[in-house]
């Protein structure tokens, strides 16, 4: 089983494995799993939209949409950078960081094959289905503060809070921009 | 083995792209005409990038070009930014005409502003905010006018608006939806007997564009030439079913158009569109699946 799919399984022995094993990353190499995960996004955006993919159409979306994968590198280098017993380099530990992205990508690709059309009565499976990379994640991420930060348990899980805290509040202010979220909630609370 | 399969993926996700290439440039519409007006399929509700839709204004025009629509409106949430992303944009060139526009979203109403010349705001009644519409160059549309999205429009706001969505996609995804927008286009139609009935998708995310659809009578094919006719009350609605809405002289006239646009389907779509998906899908997912090469 390759390395990202082990990391859900057993997130723990598979971070320290990946850590210790000697590795050449680069600042350019430590780009390869961003990339890929910024080629799911913008492949499956274009699909999703039009159910076909096209050079310009999958250049557009992918570049559009790697904005998602920039504010996850900003928020990774902001934790990876802090923790002083880091023995890998940063290259390293934002590539192994992208490794845990593996559920959003599975769940992504899932969604493209469920293949929801502009008048769906529900999406509720879509969502309820998002919810095991949104508990997936979590786990991941503390065996990667735990192993590849080299940070003590408790302070893995404090970095593992902060970390999905700073996600989910930027998630939610770009989500909130996007579709006027305020007057949606002065509407539900009346 | 694992590279040699790894190369397959890349090699699954590149011949997609390849065999999607025949859509880069859809075949140009010719629209009919219906007297001395030329008939045009618009998509007056569409979410672009940046905001809650899937695709930037150039993708989303060529797109809607290839569905079949000959314009299509800009209408993110109280704000216009991919509207003017689009004009900066020195590559933006093919596709159907895009209408700079926004969906005013407010407590107690939504509504389409389109063709505005700058932002309306949206903390004022419907009817207030359909004046500011009319000062800056627009038509107000209601959009989905069912269920709490239609209680804030009273008299004063029906007098106002310029149209109203009669087909939208929530008559197939909510329980009485169909019914609600019907009642409603006929309480405006009560007091504004002449009012647009509008066709529109409300595109986000899922395709495809154009699933409800407008058919305008427009003088022009020109943005200009769009708002005159919603101004005029000559459209028609188009339902994904191929129902339509609107004067009856008119529905006649696109009826069988309606019909074969029902569900937006893909002009000169070719095997090469699935197909391209599919092998872009089969790719990622390898990719996904058979990871880095490092080994644990």
């Amino acid at each position: 089983m390759n390395p990202e799919l082990r990391l859900i399984a057993a997130p723990g022995p598979t971070y320290a494995a990946l850590a210790r094993a000697p590795s050449r990353i680069g600042p350019i190499t430590a780009l390869r799993r961003p990339l890929l995960v910024a080629m799911i996004i913008g492949c499956s955006t274009a699909i999703l939209a039009t159910r076909h993919a096209t050079p310009s159409l999958v250049l557009s979306t992918t570049i559009c949409w790697s904005v998602v994968v920039l504010i996850q590198i900003a928020i990774a280098l902001a934790v990876i950078a802090a923790p002083a017993r880091r023995t890998v380099g940063i290259p390293r530990a934002l590539d192994l960081f992208f490794a845990a992205h593996a559920p959003w990508s599975l769940w992504m690709l899932a969604l493209i094959a469920r293949s929801p059309t502009a008048g769906e009565r529900t999406l509720v499976p879509v969502l309820v289905a998002a919810l095991v990379p949104i508990v997936l994640t979590p786990r991941i991420l503390a065996a990667f503060f735990r192993e590849v930060l080299e940070l003590d348990p408790r302070e893995a899980i404090r970095c593992t809070i902060a970390h999905q805290a700073i996600t989910w509040s930027v998630l939610i202010v770009m989500f909130g921009w996007a579709v006027a979220l305020i007057p949606r909630i002065v509407q539900w609370l009346k | 083995m694992k590279l040699g399969g790894r190369a397959l993926a890349w090699g699954l996700v590149g011949a997609g792209v390849v065999l999607g290439f025949h859509a880069e440039t859809p075949r140009p519409l010719d629209p009919p005409r219906h007297g001395a007006d030329v008939v045009l399929a618009a998509d007056l509700h569409v979410h672009s990038f940046p905001g809650d839709g899937a695709l930037a204004p150039w993708d989303l025009a060529v797109e809607a070009q290839r569905r079949g629509l000959d314009a299509i409106a800009l209408t993110n949430h109280n704000h216009r930014v991919s509207w003017s992303i689009a004009q900066m944009m020195p590559f933006h060139r093919a596709g159907a005409l895009l209408i700079p526009s926004e969906e005013l979203t407010s407590a107690a109403y939504h509504m389409a502003a389109v063709g505005t010349s700058g932002n309306v705001p949206w903390h004022q009644s419907a009817a207030a905010a359909a004046a500011g519409i009319h000062d800056r160059g627009g038509v107000a549309i209601a959009a989905h006018p069912a269920g709490d999205d239609a209680k804030g429009f009273d008299d004063a706001a029906l007098d106002a608006l310029d149209g109203v969505e009669a087909a939208h996609p929530l008559m197939y995804a909510v329980r009485n939806g169909r019914r609600d927008l019907a009642a409603f286009y006929e309480r405006a139609r009560g007091r504004k007997p002449r009012i647009a009935a509008i066709g529109s998708t409300d595109f986000h995310f899922f395709a495809p564009v154009g699933f409800c659809r407008t058919f305008v009578f427009a003088r022009e094919r020109s943005i200009d030439g769009v708002l005159d006719a919603i101004r005029r009350g000559a459209t028609v609605a188009c339902d994904a079913s191929g129902t339509t809405f609107g004067p009856a002289d008119l529905s006649a006239a696109v009826a069988g158009a309606c019909r074969a646009a029902a569900g937006a389907p893909v002009r000169d779509s070719a095997w090469t569109d699935p197909a391209s998906a599919l092998c872009v899908w089969l790719g990622l997912f390898g990719l996904v699946l058979l990871g880095s090469h490092e080994a644990v």
